[in-house]
């Protein structure tokens, strides 16, 4: 038997000195001797893994991927103000600063090109995107449907930083532009919906979606989009809207102006 | 899909490609959420902090210098959020246990198998430990950590891990049988 059997032996009996004691800890951090070997740590140790632990719920990932796109939204140092149109006019009241960004831009795809990493990498790296992109709008469609306005808001959120939209999502947003009880929810989707109006479909079904509107709010956000748009098929949708008698005077004279710069 | 390393997307990340991050999320969500639960018992809280780490992440993205694991630095981040949360809520925690070990000896005598009474009386026993040797122990044991692992977020060697988790086991033996005798 070697001293370190001994060792065990006289632990495992609880018979061990102080001394020994300490050889035994020597032992074990030099690795002559595993925790294994020692019965009652190890039965304690065999016990552990089975503690139950909760599962995580779903709202996790939906605080998660908030957050997330709320600090991508602080990430861009330019964001559109509280009006389409504002924004519109500081284009091109920046002529210098497109310039500049432009150079800057430029510079970026030259070092991007020269850095880029190898092909299979980058492919991999567009796979997990697409599954990401993926995910998120599967949870984005099943949050659609909850009866609360902070999940339907939250839901609408998640398409900040996705570039492009599956139709699934596409039609959803729509759906909630022309049917969602709240006006900030619908507000929401018209924010979300401006990032993709260079689909033809999406279009056409934002400027079908201005017949639903009874909220002056979302029709003058919607005449907003439709002047950033330079969308003329808009103007017969919105002389409706100034022809019907319920009509606050404010918003007729608002859409008369988004008319006359669509005309 | 694993081949693109931890330390490869933290780095886009840290070049402002935040879409990453979701991709690290949804491989150590489970983990943290594992490690923080095993800490505190406390679904919420447990939600809670693994966000926190998260928002962290994002903070301090600059300081990643990407010659350790990432899982490395990010448990880093994982315990002082844990720590700083504790030493918050030092006082209610305390509260918090203790009710939680009345609710459970009442649980306790309803429970008809053996196995599930011993492990609710490990909880309650791993509960009683000392901050630092529960941590070790929720890492090491339940998370299933290596030691190597382990002694980089603690900093300190892989052997003086072994000999602190020998320690917190024996301790927890010691704790594990007054619980037992305090139940019968």
């Amino acid at each position: 038997m070697s001293k370190h059997d001994d060792l065990i032996l006289k632990y495992n009996s609880n018979e061990l000195t102080n001394d020994e004691q300490m050889e035994l800890e020597q032992l074990i951090e030099q690795g002559a001797i595993e925790l294994s070997e020692l019965d009652d740590v190890e039965n304690i140790h065999k016990m552990m893994p089975y503690i139950e632990i909760e599962k995580v719920n779903k709202s996790m990932d939906v605080n998660f991927y908030s957050m997330l796109a709320d600090e991508k939204l602080k990430s861009i140092p330019w964001q559109p103000s509280q009006s389409f149109s504002i924004w519109w006019s500081s284009i091109w009241q920046s002529k210098f600063q497109w310039g500049y960004s432009f150079v800057l831009v430029l510079i970026g795809l030259g070092t991007g090109l020269f850095w880029q990493p190898s092909g299979s990498s980058d492919n991999e790296v567009l796979q997990l995107t697409t599954e990401v992109q993926q995910m998120k709008e599967m949870m984005l469609l099943n949050m659609l449907d909850k009866s609360a306005t902070t999940d339907r808001l939250m839901a609408v959120s998640l398409t900040s930083g996705m570039d492009t939209v599956s139709n699934k999502v596409a039609s959803a947003l729509i759906d909630v532009l022309r049917n969602d009880d709240n006006t900030n929810v619908r507000l929401a989707a018209i924010n979300a919906l401006a990032q993709y109006t260079n689909n033809f479909n999406i279009r056409e079904d934002l400027i079908f979606s201005i017949k639903f509107q009874d909220s002056p709010l979302v029709q003058l956000a919607l005449a907003e989009l439709m002047v950033m748009m330079k969308e003329k098929k808009a103007v017969k949708e919105f002389e409706v809207i100034i022809e019907n008698e319920n009509t606050p005077k404010e918003v007729i004279r608002e859409l008369q102006s988004a008319m006359q710069t669509l005309i | 899909m694993e081949s693109i390393t931890d330390n490869a997307l933290m780095q886009k990340v840290k070049m402002n490609d935040l879409d990453k991050l979701g991709l690290l999320y949804e491989r150590y969500k489970g983990q943290l959420f594992g490690f923080f639960f095993n800490m505190n018992r406390d679904k919420d809280l447990s939600e809670d902090l693994v966000q926190n780490v998260f928002i962290r992440v994002i903070k301090y993205k600059h300081s990643f210098k990407g010659d350790g694991e990432f899982k490395t630095w990010l448990f880093h981040i994982a315990r002082n959020a844990n720590y700083d949360c504790y030493k918050k809520n030092k006082r209610t925690e305390t509260v918090r246990l203790d009710d939680t070990c009345q609710v459970q000896i009442v649980e306790d005598n309803n429970l008809a198998v053996e196995k599930e009474n011993n492990l609710q009386l490990l909880e309650k026993a791993i509960d009683k430990l000392d901050y630092d040797k529960k941590e070790l122990l929720t890492m090491s044991k339940l998370k299933r950590m290596k030691y190597k692992e382990i002694g980089e977020v603690i900093g300190c060697t892989e052997g003086s891990v072994k000999v602190k988790v020998f320690r917190a086991l024996k301790e927890l033996k010691v704790v594990y049988e007054q619980v037992l005798l305090e139940t019968n």
